[in-house]
């Protein structure tokens, strides 16, 4: 048993995921050294290319072979691996409390993501943080590497409740200025707000850097809508309620649904987001696993 | 539209139920909390459109289908004044059908005749209308016929055409007996008939004796005319007028007269030729006879009753003569005897012969050489010894009979011997016959006749009205009338007496009375009110008058005289044709329906011809005003039968079983999910 179980955490969930390294899609500036790219030349294996030589430059470094060729001195420099910052957003507006019967709650599937990725952020060396937003920042818990930190995160999923209305929009344009350096932002959340705005907030991580991620959830009956008699659905935002005949406005609930979703795929492909769709009825290890290999194809790019 | 189970209609209002379950089903929500607000507030804020109407359409769908469930249950019947019987259809149906030779006519199209055809739509109607008795009423029978059930009129073998003119007040008339003296409740009548003049006699005084019975019948009585008189293609028949056997230059020859007669179809050629078949003692001739217009007329056509034939057959004998099929078989064969001429025997009954006189010289000349007549004067204790089956006319100027005497002339009179009653000079209180004289009286100035000629006796009182329509005063074969008007009476005897006056003075002073004697107004009894003597008119001076109508009830009581007969189907009591053998006409004919249809008939003693009555040639059909007339207040309908074997009334629950399936149908398709857009997971 881990040391740090959680109801959330599934330990051979854990074992078949970290078999996949978690990578950033872009270079890091990490502190240390890691497994993720750096934009910067380091001492790795991987030979990256040649300098000229420049006074100051460690004579360790120069290439005598290519020296003896070309009579030219020669630097030889290498890519430079570092850490990541993880940074997890797990919304926790009322909206996530929502689950259909035999489903799991938004909330509850957000906190089986959210700690799987910290553990194998933290396992393989990087500094992991977790901000939990509503209205406002609920919990922000700046990235550390601490194995110590780790705990702290899965605490703090685990007190997580969802309440509110959700003010993501001008949360994440907090996050984004908030985090220093570049990071891996990693959103839950059903994103339950209008694509337009969301675009401008995926644009500004972007252009601060950072890799951002989103899983976005939706319940199997929030997509078939399959409702038979007339139903008062209750705002679980604290809205108005609404009367409806589902017979009767099915039709336009899926006109709108499938607009909002092909807006959403539209905006995460202009402003690069790895974007992963998730229905809560799946396993919440096919997304992360989705995710994981999605980035080892990418690997390389600095 | 109506119901033959319109009780079942009460459970309309279920077709509230689906509009209730819906409101219901509003009221019966569950609150849901719900995540995806936002999507239901963009879909509530977009139009409608097709989605409420499918809603609408579902619902009215539904209920079109409960609809359609009661009122196919309910069993309706089609439009038509024929679909109102339905909500009041009875357990028993009276049937008044009309079996007359024209409902022998054969429809255009389906080769049923119009009695068949409207037999049988006659039976799917009230087979749909659930009857389960029928009692019909038909002119060969005086008592009804009742039928367990309404299908197997159309198969009875009784109900085929015969010859008999339907005498539908008559039948009428039985019906409302028959209502009368049973508990039948609400009453259809059904009157079949092609609506010929001849056979509804619109004109008959019992319509208004039958309108008022079933007037004051406690329960309803309705009445269907069965309309099947569709307008005929073209139609032609054939009669024989007359028949003799004469002795001409070149032996003994039948003298034959007959008449084509024909009733125009719309595309009918105008002049045609018929050939005209003639059949007389198996040898048959065949005449062209060109018909220029509507009718055709051989008169005094010779046929050598030939050499070869016997004495015996030339004597003797029958024929027929025949012309080529067309709508209407019934009316293309006409039948007739022929006989060597009975003597014309008068019997004149007086204890003054001298003052009836003239009378004996009237019955004493013939009107044909080969006619021989013979008068005998006799008083009323001779009757006795007088041969009655040899008799033609009895001429009574005695104080009116009793006792026996009564008896024998009533017994003379039933066998259609004919009878004429002269006012005795003292007239006692007798009543006999119907009749009973009251006296003298003289007739003065005061009445006085405005047709009378200028230089006639003025004193004298004149014949102001006489029926040219009866037998003894008709006009004569030119059409010209007879000079009744020139005759001047100076008294009568007045009389009290049932009967129909067929020459009269004025209302009050009739002066020839047919008398409705012997319990039937066709018997052939008839009263003059005055003598032929000069004291009382000038019906000797004036003789012509007195002379033919004298001839002619001689014709009509010699017409029983001999071993020939022609009559008309019918009218012949059954009786007559007891024992006979058919000699022609329709082979199929049961022994015990002869009296029913034309055709040649032997009996020991007699050889009958049997004819259809002559008003069966005219196409003169009964008004639409003439029937309001009939019915006046009555509740009654027409309705034209067309050539098709269908019912009168259709069942149009299928129609409602389909339109409940399609309902259904529909629904489904409406409530079935559309096929939703595939969302896109990753």
């Amino acid at each position: 048993m881990l040391p740090i179980a959680r109801s959330f955490l599934d330990p051979k969930v854990l074992s078949r995921l970290a078999a996949v390294p978690l990578l950033s899609r872009h270079a890091m500036q990490g502190n240390i050294s890691g497994r993720h790219s750096s934009p910067h030349r380091g001492s790795s294996v991987e030979f990256a290319e040649y300098r000229k030589y420049v006074p100051g430059d460690d004579l360790r470094r120069l290439d005598w072979r290519a020296f003896g060729r070309t009579d030219r001195y020669y630097v030889k420099e290498f890519e430079a691996d570092t850490n990541l910052r993880c940074c997890v957003v797990v919304d926790t507006s009322g909206s996530m409390a929502y689950a259909s019967k035999g489903n799991t709650t938004k909330i509850e599937y957000s906190r089986q993501i959210a700690a799987s990725m910290s553990y194998l952020a933290a396992q393989q060396g990087d500094a992991v943080g977790l901000a939990c937003v509503a209205q406002k920042i609920v919990q922000n818990i700046p990235p550390r590497r601490s194995a110590a930190h780790l705990k702290v995160i899965l605490d703090t999923l685990e007190n997580a409740k969802p309440s509110g209305d959700t003010q993501l929009p001008a949360i994440l344009d907090e996050i984004a200025e908030t985090i220093r350096q570049r990071a891996l932002v990693i959103i839950i959340s059903d994103f339950f707000v209008d694509p337009a705005i969301l675009k401008g907030c995926f644009e500004h991580l972007r252009f601060r850097k950072h890799d951002v991620a989103a899983f976005h959830l939706l319940d199997p009956l929030e997509l078939e809508f399959s409702f038979q008699r007339p139903v008062r659905f209750t705002d679980m935002e604290g809205g108005q309620p609404l009367f409806v005949e589902p017979t009767e406005i099915a039709d336009r609930y899926h006109r709108a649904l499938n607009t909002y979703l092909t807006d959403v795929q539209r905006i995460v492909l202009e402003t690069a987001v790895d974007y992963h769709r998730v229905v809560t009825s799946e396993p919440y290890e096919h997304p992360m696993m989705r995710f994981l290999v999605g980035r080892t194809r990418g690997r390389g790019v600095r | 539209m109506n119901f033959i189970q319109p009780w079942i209609l009460m459970a309309l209002p279920l077709i509230a139920v689906p509009i209730i379950i819906h409101l219901v089903n509003q009221r019966r929500f569950q609150t849901v909390p719900w995540a995806a607000m936002m999507f239901l507030m963009q879909a509530s804020r977009m139009s409608a459109g097709y989605t409420k109407l499918r809603q609408w359409l579902i619902l009215l769908m539904r209920t079109l289908a409960v609809a359609c469930l009661i009122f196919f249950t309910s069993r309706p019947l089609a439009s038509g004044l024929i679909g109102l019987l339905g909500s009041r259809s009875s357990e028993v149906a009276i049937v008044v059908l009309d079996r007359s030779p024209s409902m022998q006519e054969t429809q255009a199209g389906t080769g049923m005749t119009k009695l068949q055809s409207a037999l049988t739509q006659l039976s799917n109607t009230l087979k749909t209308l659930g009857v389960q008795r029928v009692v019909l009423f038909d002119s060969a029978r005086e008592k009804p016929i009742e039928l367990e059930s309404p299908s197997s009129m159309a198969s009875d073998p009784s109900l085929v055409a015969n010859g008999i003119t339907s005498d539908i007040p008559g039948m009428l008339e039985r019906a409302l007996l028959y209502v009368k003296n049973n508990q039948t409740g609400n009453v259809n009548v059904w009157i079949c008939s092609d609506m010929r003049e001849a056979d509804w006699r619109s004109r008959d005084g019992r319509w208004a004796a039958n309108r008022e019975g079933f007037i004051a019948l406690p329960q309803d009585v309705r009445f269907q005319v069965l309309d099947v008189g569709a307008p005929t293609k073209e139609n032609r028949s054939i009669r024989v007028s007359s028949a003799k056997r004469i002795q001409g230059a070149q032996g003994v020859e039948l003298s034959l007269s007959f008449k084509i007669e024909r009733i125009l179809g719309s595309n009918a050629p105008t002049a045609l030729q018929i050939p005209v078949e003639m059949e007389v003692g198996g040898a048959r001739t065949v005449l062209n006879v060109d018909l220029q217009s509507e009718s055709a007329e051989v008169n005094d056509y010779r046929i050598a009753l030939s050499a070869e034939n016997d004495n015996a057959s030339q004597d003797k004998g029958w024929g027929l003569v025949r012309i080529p099929g067309d709508t209407n078989l019934a009316d293309n064969t006409s039948y007739f005897v022929y006989e060597k001429p009975a003597p014309r025997r008068t019997v004149i009954v007086s204890d003054n012969p001298r003052v009836i006189e003239a009378i004996e010289l009237c019955t004493n000349i013939s009107p044909e050489l080969a006619i021989e007549c013979q008068t005998e004067t006799v008083t009323s204790s001779q009757l006795d010894s007088i041969d009655w089956n040899a008799i033609a006319l009895v001429v009574w100027h005695e104080q009116l009979p009793n006792g026996r005497a009564l008896e024998l002339l009533t017994q003379f009179i039933t066998m259609g011997g004919q009878v004429l009653l002269f006012p005795p000079e003292t007239p006692n209180d007798n009543i006999a016959l119907g009749v009973q004289w009251t006296g003298w009286q003289s007739l003065d100035a005061a009445v006085k006749s405005n047709t009378a000629p200028p230089e006639s006796d003025v004193s004298l009182a004149r014949v102001n009205q006489w029926r040219n329509d009866s037998v003894l005063l008709g006009n004569t074969l030119n059409g010209a009338p007879l000079p009744v008007g020139q005759l001047g009476i100076k008294r009568i005897c007045k009389l009290q007496a049932e009967g129909t006056v067929l020459a009269a003075m004025n209302d009050d002073l009739p002066l020839l009375m047919r008398v409705d004697a012997a319990g039937s107004s066709k018997n052939g009894v008839y009263v003059c009110t005055t003598t032929p003597s000069l004291r009382d008119s000038t019906f000797a001076s004036d003789g012509i008058v007195m002379y033919i109508a004298i001839q002619r009830v001689l014709a009509a009581g010699s017409a029983r005289i001999g071993s020939t007969r022609v009559v008309t189907a019918g009218q012949s009591a059954d009786t007559t044709f007891g024992n006979a053998t058919q000699a022609a006409g329709d082979s199929s004919v049961l022994s015990n329906q002869f009296s029913q249809h034309p055709g040649v008939y032997r009996t020991e003693e007699l050889l009958i011809a049997q004819n259809r009555l002559a008003e069966e040639d005219s196409g003169k059909l009964v008004s639409t005003e003439d029937l309001s007339t009939i019915f006046g207040a009555l509740n009654w309908s027409r309705i034209e039968v067309g050539s098709s074997a269908r019912s009168l009334v259709q069942e149009i629950w299928r129609w409602f079983l389909i339109i409940m399936l399609v309902a259904m149908v529909v629904e489904a398709v409406l409530c079935m999910p559309k096929r939703r857009p595939v969302v896109a997971l990753r």
